[in-house]
């Protein structure tokens, strides 16, 4: 059986890497910072993917920015590790750019509003295992008979509602890609934990992986979540929380409570 | 020296960062006129789609006979869908492969795969002989495919080899091949960390051979 995966997210912007809370951004430092400071040799030693999202303004060009590139290069040269990179691809140069720089796959999120070939088109070169999609979601009580609130998502780096969640999964099943990147845009940098309700929105015949992001603030957040089935993997961008031996106590609570993690 | 053909896969950087590592020499194979006395092995990349892996070979002059060739006298490590190319087909196109093995590429759909599809994460791999390699023990590879390769026809394919296999889902698929001159992945070593470097070393390492 395939091994759950604890995946890890940068956010890279103009210069440097970023903290996001609520997807709104701090900026932290360069790839020297990681590795001295942060020790992110030690984090990669213990994660089983690496995604970097370039939230950069004006990035929507080819080819992509050369820092971004750089700084992907640095880090690539000491973890030998899976690579997902995205934010703001719209096109198919900027995509190859992406696999260039030691990409296995590529994310795509408000291209499918702006340019939803692209996730096709970048399919039949890369197949689909390459591609995956990524949807960032909110929370939002309605003010009806019921109650009830909805999830609805967003583009443009949260800035823009785009769907209901529901509408928003429906449009993108026609197209090819591989997994999908849930993102809640509430719990984003917060700490206090995933939105595992969400999953409800998923029936049990979904065939394509699911990875959650957004939240995650200690080990427990991961131990009540990882076995979960509709789930393959967690994602978080908290560089402080799981800094020194952290990822690897999270690692071995989550193997303790009887999920496989791939051994290290 | 290694020599790594450029089978169109953009992403050859990381075995790049994983040979420059291991401080082993390497160069970017274009043409198959550059295979030269100085490469003592070959790796065979490929991500993407099988019927484009096959074509640029093809038209950077790696014809299959000569391809074939150089693989029987060199030694080789195919990744990927350098390992799915070398055998006669794949579901996922019409192009023929190099019949260097016997046997059809399938879509983890068609082979009734109840688990998530593509298959993506860190694996561990059944050997079907017992024999001691050292890089295998209590290690897991990192697998992202959509296809893969459930049997190899042994009368045809008429090579003394070993395989190692891998589930998901309810289906075994093969997930490396190992020949006295050959290592074939479906995995990605240049990704699995640890476990992936000692792959490099025991391909480049191992002076007889593989099995």
């Amino acid at each position: 059986m395939v091994k759950k995966r604890v995946i890890f997210k940068l956010i890279f912007k103009d210069d440097a890497f970023h903290l996001s809370r609520n997807f709104s951004l701090q900026r932290a430092g360069d790839t020297n910072w990681l590795f001295d400071k942060m020790n992110f040799k030690k984090i990669s030693d213990h994660i089983d993917e690496l995604i970097i999202l370039n939230a950069s303004k004006n990035n929507s060009i080819n080819p992509l920015p050369n820092f971004f590139k750089k700084s992907i290069e640095e880090l690539m040269r000491k973890t030998f590790i899976p690579l997902t990179i995205g934010g703001g691809l719209t096109n198919l140069g900027q995509i190859d750019e992406c696999f260039e720089l030691g990409a296995d796959k590529i994310i795509l999120t408000s291209a499918v509003k702006t340019c939803p070939e692209l996730i096709d088109k970048c399919s039949s070169k890369y197949g689909a295992q390459a591609v995956s999609v990524g949807i960032d979601f909110k929370k939002i009580d309605l003010i009806n008979k019921n109650k009830k609130s909805c999830y609805f998502s967003y583009i443009n780096n949260g800035k823009d509602k785009f769907m209901s969640l529901n509408e928003h999964i429906k449009f993108i099943r026609k197209f090819k890609f591989g997994e999908l990147m849930m993102t809640s845009i509430d719990m984003d940098g917060t700490g206090f934990g995933f939105d595992k309700d969400v999953l409800k929105i998923f029936d049990n015949k979904i065939r394509f992986p699911i990875l959650l992001s957004g939240g995650a603030g200690k080990p427990l957040h991961f131990e009540e979540l990882i076995g979960n089935k509709k789930i393959s993997a967690l994602v978080t961008g908290n560089l402080y929380n799981f800094l020194g031996s952290g990822l690897q106590t999270l690692r071995k609570k989550i193997v303790d409570k009887g999920v496989n993690l791939r051994v290290i | 020296m290694i020599g790594i053909i450029d089978t169109g896969s953009k992403n050859i950087g990381s075995i790049l960062n994983c040979l420059k590592h291991l401080k082993i020499e390497n160069r970017i194979i274009k043409n198959i006129n550059e295979v030269d006395k100085k490469i003592s092995h070959i790796i065979l990349p490929g991500v993407g789609n099988f019927q484009n892996v096959v074509q640029t070979l093809f038209s950077n002059n790696f014809k299959k006979k000569k391809l074939i060739e150089i693989i029987n006298k060199k030694k080789t490590l195919a990744i990927c869908v350098g390992m799915q190319i070398l055998f006669n087909k794949s579901e996922e196109s019409n192009i023929s492969g190099l019949n260097y093995f016997t046997g059809e590429v399938k879509s983890l759909k068609n082979l009734k795969c109840k688990d998530t599809i593509p298959h993506i994460g860190f694996n561990s791999i059944k050997i079907s002989k017992k024999i001691n390699l050292n890089f295998l023990k209590k290690r897991d590879f990192y697998f992202v495919h959509s296809f893969a390769l459930n049997k190899i026809d042994l009368v045809k394919t008429n090579k003394e080899f070993i395989i190692g296999k891998t589930s998901h889902g309810n289906v075994d698929f093969i997930s490396l091949i190992l020949t006295t001159n050959l290592i074939a992945t479906q995995f990605h070593p240049e990704k699995s960390g640890n476990s992936g470097i000692e792959l490099f070393k025991y391909f480049y390492g191992k002076k007889k051979s593989y099995i």
